[in-house]
Order: C-alpha cells, then sequence, then structure tokens
C-alpha cells in the first residue's frame, strides 16, 4: 500500500497553528503586516506560497476550493497550486465563484459581488507600498508604527507633477481601517473598490517576505487620492467582451490569428468563469 | 489517497475557523468545539489551547482575581500537553481569565508596541451567558471593522465588569489587547481591538 508521507494540508501542524495566529492578529489589526515563518513548500517562492499556506491552514474537508490567476481557472499557477490542495486535502473543487467557500487569487478579485460566508486568499508578492519611498524594512516597519505615510503623499504628488495623473496600474495603495498604509498586490485598480466595506473576508499571504495580513468585512478601505486627482479605475467607454459582450468588468487584450493568417487584438473579460457563465445564460 | 486529520487536529481546525469568523466579524456568535481529550476544566477551552498554543507560546491563567501558580494542576496540564510555557502576565501570549475577579488583571497583559502591534496579547473571558435573555442583562453596543453599523452583545449582569478593563486595554490603539468572550455553553463572541464598545440598557 503507498505509503503518505505528508499531512492533511502538506504542512504540519506547527506551521498551521503559526499561520493560524498570524491571520487571527492580521484580522484584529486590518491592513498591518503581521510576520510569519513562511515554510518551503513543494513550489517556488514567489509562486503563491504565502496565499497557499493561508488557504493549507484554513481549509476544512467540507469547504469548496476556487484557485483564480489573473481571473482565469485554467492558467498554470492556477492549475497547479489547485492540483497541489486538492491532493494534500481532497475539498471540492469549482470553477464557479458562487459555490466556492475560499477563494484563492493571483491579481484579480472575482467580478461578483462576494458574500459573507465567502473567505478570498489573495497570493502578495510585494507586501509593503512603503517600499516605493523607503527600501529600509526596518525604517518601513517604524513608519507603518508611527502612521508616518508624509514621503508616500509627496510620492503620489510627484507622480501627479510628472505624468499628469496617479501613475499607478496595480499595487495601487490604500488606507485601511483609517490607520494602516496597504499594498492591494497587483490587482487592476478596478479591484481596488471591491475591497471597500465588503462582505467577505480578505486574507493576505507573501510568502517570500513572510507577511499576512488582512481586511476584515465592513471595513473602510480608501485608495490614496488628492481632491482635486481623485482614485480612477480603469475604463474605456465603448469596450465590451468579445465573448460575453459585457462592458462593465475588467477587459484584457490578447493576440488572435484570424482564418487568414493576419493577428488581431481582442478584448474579454479576464474573470474566464463570470464570461462563462454570462456567455450561458445569453 | 488523501490524508486524514485526527480528531484533535479536526477540532483545532474547527476552532480555529469559528475564531476567525468571531474576530472578521466582532459581537456574532460562534460555538467552540471541545477536543477529544479527557481534560480539566471547560472542554471549548482545552479546544482554544491546542488551537493556538505550543513551545513558542507564553500562556497565564487566572482564577479568582489571581493568576493561577506554575505548579496549579491546571496550568500543569496544560503546559505539558500544549507544551506552551507557563510565564507572568506581562509576557503572556495568551491569556484565560475565569470570572469578573480577573477583570483588573487585563491591565497586566502586554499590548504589544507601535511597531510590533501584534504583540499584543490574546485574552479568553469566561463570562456566564452571551446572548443573554434576562431582563438585567448588560448590552455592549458594538461598532468598528468587521460590523456593518453596529450591533449588540447581551451578556449577564456580571459581565460588566469587563467593559472598563477592555476599553483601557484599546486606548491607544494600534497597541492593545484582543479579546474572545466564551460562555459557559461554549458559545464565543471575538472583540478585536479594533472594535469599540458602549454599554446601554435594555
Amino acid at each position: 500500500m503507498h505509503e503518505l508521507h505528508y499531512t492533511y494540508g502538506l504542512i504540519d501542524e506547527d506551521s498551521k497553528r503559526e499561520v493560524r495566529r498570524a491571520l487571527l492578529k492580521a484580522v484584529a489589526l486590518p491592513g498591518h503586516q503581521v510576520p510569519f515563518a513562511s515554510r518551503d513548500l513543494p513550489i517556488a517562492r514567489g509562486w503563491g506560497t504565502g496565499g497557499l499556506q493561508i488557504t493549507l491552514a484554513l481549509l476544512a474537508p467540507e469547504d469548496i476550493l476556487k484557485v483564480i490567476d489573473q481571473g482565469d481557472d485554467e492558467s498554470v499557477n492556477a492549475v497547479n497550486l489547485r492540483r497541489l490542495i486538492a491532493q494534500t486535502t481532497g475539498v471540492a473543487l469549482t470553477a464557479v465563484t458562487a459555490d466556492a467557500t475560499v477563494i484563492q487569487t493571483r491579481h484579480r478579485i472575482p467580478e461578483e459581488r462576494l458574500r459573507a460566508d465567502q473567505i478570498l486568499v489573495l497570493q502578495v508578492p510585494m507586501v509593503d507600498p512603503l517600499r516605493w519611498v523607503e527600501p529600509n524594512l526596518e525604517r518601513a516597519t517604524v513608519m507603518h508604527g508611527e502612521a508616518d505615510y508624509g514621503r508616500m503623499w509627496v510620492y503620489m504628488y510627484e507622480s501627479v507633477i510628472r505624468a499628469g495623473d496617479l501613475r499607478i496600474a496595480t499595487q495601487y495603495p490604500v488606507i485601511v481601517a483609517d490607520r494602516y498604509l496597504m499594498d492591494t498586490t497587483p490587482i487592476p485598480r478596478w479591484d481596488v473598490p471591491k475591497l471597500h466595506q465588503a462582505d467577505a473576508l480578505f486574507l493576505f499571504g507573501a510568502g517570500r517576505e513572510k507577511r499576512i495580513y488582512a481586511v476584515p468585512p465592513h471595513t473602510s478601505v480608501a485608495p490614496l487620492e488628492f481632491e482635486d486627482v481623485p482614485f480612477r479605475v480603469e475604463y474605456t467607454p465603448g469596450q465590451c467582451c468579445a465573448r460575453c459582450g459585457c462592458g462593465d468588468s475588467f477587459l484584457t487584450s490578447h493576440a488572435v490569428s484570424g482564418a487568414d493568417g493576419a493577428t488581431r487584438w481582442v478584448t474579454t473579460c479576464s474573470d474566464t468563469s463570470f464570461c462563462a457563465a454570462r456567455q450561458a445564460v445569453s | 489517497m488523501v490524508p486524514m486529520s485526527t480528531p484533535l487536529e479536526t477540532a483545532c481546525r474547527a476552532t480555529f475557523r469559528t475564531l476567525l469568523a468571531c474576530f472578521a466579524r466582532p459581537g456574532t456568535l460562534g460555538r467552540l468545539v471541545a477536543p477529544p481529550l479527557a481534560a480539566p476544566g471547560p472542554g471549548w477551552w482545552t479546544g482554544i489551547a491546542f488551537a493556538l498554543l505550543d513551545q513558542t507560546q507564553g500562556v497565564a491563567l487566572a482564577h479568582a482575581g489571581r493568576w493561577r501558580s506554575a505548579d496549579d494542576p491546571l496550568v500543569r496540564w496544560l503546559t505539558l500537553r500544549c507544551h506552551a510555557r507557563h510565564v507572568s502576565a506581562p509576557q503572556a501570549q495568551l491569556a484565560l481569565l475565569a470570572d469578573p475577579a480577573c477583570a483588573p488583571l487585563l491591565d497586566e497583559l502586554p499590548q504589544g508596541s507601535l511597531t510590533y502591534p501584534e504583540a499584543g496579547a490574546t485574552a479568553v473571558v469566561l463570562v456566564g451567558t452571551l446572548a443573554c435573555p434576562a431582563a438585567d442583562a448588560t448590552v455592549w453596543q458594538l461598532r468598528g471593522p468587521g460590523i456593518a453599523a453596529h450591533c449588540d452583545l447581551a451578556l449577564d449582569a456580571a459581565a460588566g465588569a469587563w467593559l472598563a478593563p477592555i476599553q483601557r486595554s484599546r486606548a491607544h490603539y494600534p497597541r492593545g489587547i484582543d479579546v474572545v468572550l466564551v460562555d459557559q455553553d461554549g458559545r464565543c463572541a471575538g472583540l478585536p481591538r479594533t472594535t469599540r464598545i458602549t454599554e446601554r440598557g435594555l
């Protein structure tokens, strides 16, 4: 008989316990980065190990899991993480956002509004928005402790002066619960408003940088902006999905080859399950 | 083939998920499960201890207005099985306070620092009844992250002794103590340090 050399959820109980303690403190301190040990896993750091450790510490056999990468259920990162989690926990899998109880995601928040019984786990590549203005971790930690975000505001101001706009495409900095400056991970600006006063719990895991942070439900999440230069999401009037026709979702462009051999750009929904559901009803 | 959790691991995971839900939504009641162990004291306490404690953690227990000593049978049982260290209150990461007489002891627990607020303790506070229907119940109105507008938490009258120490513990946010209220039936409610509490009559 084949002998298993790992426990339920792959990581050992001591490691899970440490992740769980960090998660409780992260929820109690919205937006604050809580350090954790970040164990080695059979995937490389930087490929979702922070989110994976949170998911493995969370999952119960009765959970239903969805894993997405850039909104896509079938991209390489999502498929491999899903396979690893399924083999080590046996949880049910789904691509339908509404069916999932736990959703692990890289760089997107699903288009459908998440419910109170759902938990979104985000993979975080770069944990601290202050790194743009203060690369020294110790000094940045003190700045967070003192809510000293003046240099960040100067960075935003200089961005407006140089580019005429808040020149930040992803990882848009936000203030959580009127206290902590937080990196939103490389989600597009389109997704940032979904964090504000949401019904669901958001958990963020940075495996390489060994930090966990969280945004509880019904919490204020305010993007940095100026009175005369407000925060704006990406939007191109008239552009819509080539598959489902949706003009109110985050769209991505990719090149396709036509029958004549010519290449052209097509715009489709980034959230593939959302797009598939719309196509099914239309 | 998928590995199975042991009954103790299953109880620890269920306890953690309950605590996570209660911290994410302060004032919402959860129900703790007791692990399959013959343990002194209420089973839910054993569940919290096994879910959160290990050799890296310091624990302190209080009863009848005093901290239990290292040779107390409950402390010995707990430290032996969870491998946690019995420490004095200012060093404790987790504390169990068993009755309203222990309320002033909350002031002795660590609140962390501005740079490392997560070093603030988690205090598990035993109260008589959560969701108390009695006419003389103490009603706390809660506001803050995790609560849509506000919500009410009705406790037995004796639990009112905890209000002032809990409010003091979060006067210097982000420093503070995170509190889990648990009643005799294993119902629990989370009061993370972000939750603002005011008392009102029914």
